[in-house]
């Protein structure tokens, strides 16, 4: 029996996704740049998949760019509003300490560059607040970008909040939603959102693929050169299977997201009550606000990886946030920036649901986890000195 | 890592760890401590990282160390055995092992 409570990392494709894909392989293949008959009707599948898309997100089809996913358009979307601002003379962006790396590490590169980069502090429930955004904007400003929900804890920033703040103060406001789109309800007019990046494979879409919004006005810069594709904005002949399977996976998905999110809610809590009973252990981040899809915790005295492995010997795929998973000495940036001490950061589990787990699945990772915490901590030296009182517990 | 040895005329009878660390950390610890039960001390003492990774097939790169570990808890549980005895030793043959500050070593017994 295997379990996956990895959906953070990816997902199964939808049957209904696979089904729409494969004609888009072996009958309608035509290059939609091209003339002839064939080409043309993949146009249209083209067409029809960017307004699909577009009615879904509350925004027009010609501002809806199809990349190769969630870290393509994190990275044009930031370097877009940055290039904007540097003709203004406006070198500042302002985000957050626990983004995907996918947005840390565009603005390393900006920074290199001479832009000023705000990463504002996350509060340790995992939320920053649109006061804090208020506070760091300053004359200069040209981006704020900060993530939808947090990939690692799950926790939903209150993205309306801070759109509505950065246009009253005439800022480009992206989000990387990543992981919000297909799970949580999404209206880039009403939320006040200039450019979001979403990634097909996430809500049961294919792998490779993505979308960036930029609302109209703001100028792409390309990172892909070559053709006139995505009205020359990013080249390269239109992957029409992801698209048509993206633009399907997001159609089932955003009609279920009410029931998923009853459901999802209700094993989610059911599993962090459950691992919430463990000794010294403890939830990653506000439970109110946060992914119906998440449940990430700490134990402490053991370490992550090893805890990954012997689940995965149960059958059991989920993630960590542990420095040995990483192949970097620290572990999840993400962790350390809600306080988390390194000891209790390496001892962290991420399992992350989908509207086909089960109760009885439920039961077992239970089962397991506590079991496996259990050996683990007793062949741990950290897990004896905190027993034996030579270092203080920092989880109750 | 921590390396607890029972040594009776210079032969380590039984030997066990504690580890907390990923997979290969705890491993390799394990592995250390099969490769030197039953042997003489001097044997033990000559157990390198190299010999780890060989009996384990392996290790990825980025966890070499997890075996450098082991063989620094082992001598350094040796050399706690002949500083308790009062045995001389030539101190240059064992590593420092203080990097991680998780690492000490204690006797069986």
């Amino acid at each position: 029996m295997r379990i996956y409570v990895d959906n953070a990392a990816t997902t199964k494709i939808s049957e209904g996704a696979i089904k729409t894909m494969i004609p888009y392989m072996n009958e309608i293949y035509g290059n939609p740049s091209s003339l002839h008959c064939e080409g043309q009707r993949a146009n249209e599948a083209l067409a029809n998949a960017r307004e699909r898309i577009a009615r879904l997100l509350g925004c027009e089809p010609r501002e809806i760019t199809f990349t190769s996913g969630g870290s393509e358009a994190d990275n044009q979307a930031i370097l877009s509003a940055a290039r904007l601002g540097e003709r203004k003379g406006k070198k500042h962006i302002v985000s957050t300490a626990f983004e995907h790396h996918a947005v840390l590490h565009t603005l390393e590169k900006l920074e290199k560059q001479g832009f000023e980069v705000t990463l504002l502090d996350v509060h340790e429930n995992g939320l920053v607040s649109a006061e804090q955004v208020y506070n760091a904007i300053r004359e200069d400003t040209c981006l704020v970008t900060v993530m939808y929900a947090n990939n690692e804890i799950g926790t939903i920033q209150p993205i309306s909040e801070i759109g509505a703040v950065c246009h009253e103060k005439g800022v480009i406001f992206h989000t990387d939603a990543v992981q919000a789109v297909g799970h949580l309800h999404i209206n880039v007019q009403e939320q006040h959102i200039d450019m979001l990046s979403l990634s097909a494979h996430k809500f049961h879409g294919p792998k490779g693929i993505g979308v960036l919004y930029a609302r109209k006005g703001i100028p792409l810069t390309t990172l892909i050169e070559g053709g006139a594709q995505e009205r020359g904005k990013r080249a390269g002949t239109e992957n029409i299977p992801a698209i048509m399977g993206m633009a399907t996976a997001l159609e089932e998905s955003c009609a279920k997201i009410h029931e998923n999110t009853l459901k999802l809610t209700a094993l989610r809590d059911k599993l962090i009550l459950g691992l919430s009973q463990i000794p010294h252990s403890a939830l990653n981040g506000d439970h109110e606000h946060r992914l119906p899809s998440n449940v990430s915790f700490c134990f402490e005295g053991i370490e992550g990886e090893s805890l990954l492995l012997l689940l995965d010997d149960k059958g059991i795929c989920a993630s960590s946030g542990s420095a040995c998973t990483s192949g970097s000495l620290d572990p999840s940036h993400v962790l350390l920036a809600i306080g988390r001490v390194h000891d209790v950061a390496h001892g962290s589990l991420r399992l992350s649901l989908s509207e086909e787990n089960t109760e009885a699945e439920l039961e077992y990772i239970l089962e397991s986890v506590k079991e496996v915490v259990g050996y683990l901590r007793s062949i741990s030296p950290i897990w004896r000195d905190l027993c034996e009182g030579k270092k203080n517990f920092i989880l109750k | 890592m921590k390396i607890y040895l029972k040594i009776e005329n210079d032969i380590i009878i039984d030997v066990k760890f504690e580890t907390f660390g990923c997979g290969s950390a705890i491993a390799s610890s394990s592995m250390a401590t099969e490769l030197i039960k039953g042997k003489p001390v001097s044997e033990a003492l000559a157990l390198t990282n190299k010999a780890v990774v060989e009996a384990l097939d392996g290790l990825p790169v980025h966890k070499l160390h997890c075996s450098v570990l082991a063989e620094e808890a082992i001598k350094a549980a040796l050399q706690d055995y002949y500083d308790r005895n009062g045995i001389e030793y030539d101190h240059e043959m064992s590593s420092d092992c203080l990097s991680c500050g998780h690492c000490c070593s204690q006797k069986l017994e």
